[in-house]
């Protein structure tokens, strides 16, 4: 479970994030949604310790990470950033490299820990890609990469930032999947998407950002009940039942 | 994973290989022409006979300040490519090697010509270029080119006090033409030894960092992601790059171009991984520049070139081929 108790944290002297209070449930997906530059990368930031936080705390599974290592933090919670580099390097390599928090000096990697970068890429159905360059993969299969990369981190923690930025329509309903099956295997699973109708098919609970201020945390639901999508969008998303189950869509 | 393995075993072989032919070499080839049975023999042998002597005091330490200077370089030159995230970074192109040469001619200047003193200034004169290019890019958040072109900058501007201090200074007429475009006819071993030491201690140090110097790469987020400080972790591998190429001016002069060349000769062959990419560019950095000393050596007999012209020569040319030859090159830029 992740706990964010009134957060506060920004760039320099310039504070972006205030006062910002939520918690991600073990076993569920928690979503933060909002407009572009209300603060929500800089809030992912500044929980993986990417950005110090100027108030408030943190708590991973009971634990402050102010009292965890930077290592011991990397192992609660696995992060996958938005803005990365790509790395002349291979995938396979890549995805091990999740591992390098579980090591210790002098860092060398075990048979365990290339079994578990071997099922992570099995797991995205990328397993034959190890061998390739990341230069040479399209920016959709890089992105699983990634993503397998922080699922071989096996933390109870995962964090991931627009996910699915760069995959194609078939690989978001599939990362849906693999997002949901990460919880039921009772991971804390926090995601920032700005596609909101894949948010609200996907998540048990949904944080709603503006200027730098958590304005409402519930469910899909109660979201959409509320009308602050609207409110924040000024777009209204309509939800539906049918034989496969709730729907969203766009009113135009 | 297991192919990439299986190649680079078949190339540590080779460079081994490589590097064996050319210690061998080497000591056998020159003015006096030696077999390597005859070599091995004076080397081991007790004596002052004119052939035993070549061997011992000339050819032998040759050889070995060849080694350690294409070991350091490369190794460096790797480094900072990677540290940097920029391909076209070496010692010599962002005047690190400018750095460590004003570092020595201080030295020189200030009465010291031998020993740890000239390795430790040349170690500081390319970390304080180091952090300048860094605080630059830090602080303006300068693009890979931009960075570069400093480094350029700085390269002239070091470049031009060191010849001051030269011209103003005339003790420091010891540091002659050679060392300002490298080479080995002089080498001594009162400036070899300590420098070999602190070069074989940052290569050891190196090897147990392969990991990091690749997590390094992902970017500040991802590394930090994963546990590692990448402030912390950036500034130490600058200080190693720093410190073998110091140490390698220290004694071969300002030799340009190998940190660049070698480091993209390996990446080409071997990919970019740093438990490959380090132990490679050690070997054929070594191998490289022994053979273009053999080279310079043997080409004008029986006068010799500074190997740091033949491998400006041999260098320039080959980096354009590379450029040329490297399929969208220009992102590395």
């Amino acid at each position: 479970m992740l706990e964010v108790r009134h957060l506060s944290a920004g760039y320099g002297k310039t504070e972006i994030l205030h006062d910002i209070s939520f918690t991600a449930e073990t076993g569920a997906v928690t979503t933060i949604i909002g407009c572009n530059g209300c603060g929500k990368s800089t809030l992912l930031r500044a929980i993986c310790g990417v950005i110090p936080a100027s108030a408030g705390g943190i708590r991973m599974d009971g634990d402050s990470v102010s009292a965890l290592t930077r290592t011991g933090r990397a192992r609660r919670a696995a992060f996958l950033a938005q803005g990365k580099n790509t790395p002349d390097i291979t995938a396979g390599r890549m995805v091990l490299h999740g591992r390098f928090p579980h090591l210790s000096y002098p860092r060398k990697y075990k048979k365990a820990d290339y079994e578990i970068a071997e099922a992570a890429m099995a797991r995205l159905g990328i397993a034959h890609l190890a061998d390739r360059p990341m230069a040479e993969l399209s920016g959709g299969t890089r992105q699983k990469v990634y993503i397998a990369m922080a699922l071989a981190q096996c933390a109870p923690i995962i964090i991931m930032d627009e996910p699915t930025s760069w995959l194609d329509i078939g690989q978001q309903l599939r990362f849906a999947e693999i997002a949901r099956g990460l919880a039921d295997d009772r991971k804390t699973v926090l995601l920032v998407l700005h596609d909101l109708l894949l948010a609200l098919k996907i998540s048990d609970s949904i944080c709603v950002m503006e200027n730098g201020r958590l304005l409402i945390q519930d469910t899909p639901a109660a979201i959409l009940q509320s009308g602050i999508i609207s409110q924040i969008y000024g777009v209204e998303v309509c939800r539906l039942q049918t034989e496969c189950g709730i729907q969203y869509y766009y009113r135009m | 994973m297991q192919s990439n393995s299986r190649r680079f075993r078949l190339l540590f072989i080779g460079a081994v290989l490589l590097c064996f032919a050319a210690v061998v070499l080497s000591l056998c080839l020159g003015s006096i022409n030696f077999t390597p049975a005859q070599a091995v023999g004076g080397l081991l042998q007790k004596g002052e006979k004119t052939g035993i002597n070549i061997l011992r005091y000339a050819r032998l330490p040759r050889t070995a300040a060849c080694l350690a200077s294409g070991t350091a370089l490369s190794v460096s030159g790797a480094i900072l490519q990677n540290v940097l995230s920029n391909k076209l970074a070496s010692p010599g192109i962002i005047g690190v090697n400018a750095g460590a040469g004003l570092g020595v001619t201080i030295c020189c200047a200030l009465g010291n010509y031998y020993g740890l003193a000239v390795s430790l200034s040349a170690f500081l004169g390319s970390l304080i270029t180091v952090t300048l290019i860094c605080v630059f890019s830090g602080k303006t958040g300068a693009s890979r080119t931009t960075v570069i072109l400093c480094g350029v900058a700085l390269n002239s501007i070091l470049s031009a006090v060191s010849e001051s201090v030269t011209v103003l200074n005339p003790d420091t007429a010891v540091l002659t033409a050679e060392f300002r475009v490298g080479g080995f006819s002089a080498v001594s071993t009162g400036r070899l030894l300590p420098a070999s030491v602190l070069i074989l201690a940052a290569l050891l140090l190196c090897c147990t960092l392969f990991n990091e110097l690749d997590v390094l790469t992902l970017g500040d987020e991802s590394a930090q992601s994963v546990g590692l400080p990448a402030p912390a972790y950036r500034a130490l591998f600058l200080v190693l790059a720093a410190l073998l190429a110091g140490c390698a001016v220290s004694f071969a002069g300002l030799l340009g171009f190998i940190g660049l060349i070698v480091p993209h000769l390996v990446r080409k062959i071997a990919g970019n991984e740093s438990r490959h990419l380090l132990p490679l560019c050690a070997l054929f950095g070594a191998a490289f520049v022994t053979l273009c000393d053999l080279a310079a050596r043997l080409v004008f007999l029986p006068y010799e070139l500074p190997v740091g012209i033949l491998m400006s020569v041999v260098g320039g040319p080959v980096f354009v081929w590379l450029l040329l030859r490297m399929k969208g090159g220009h992102r590395d830029a």
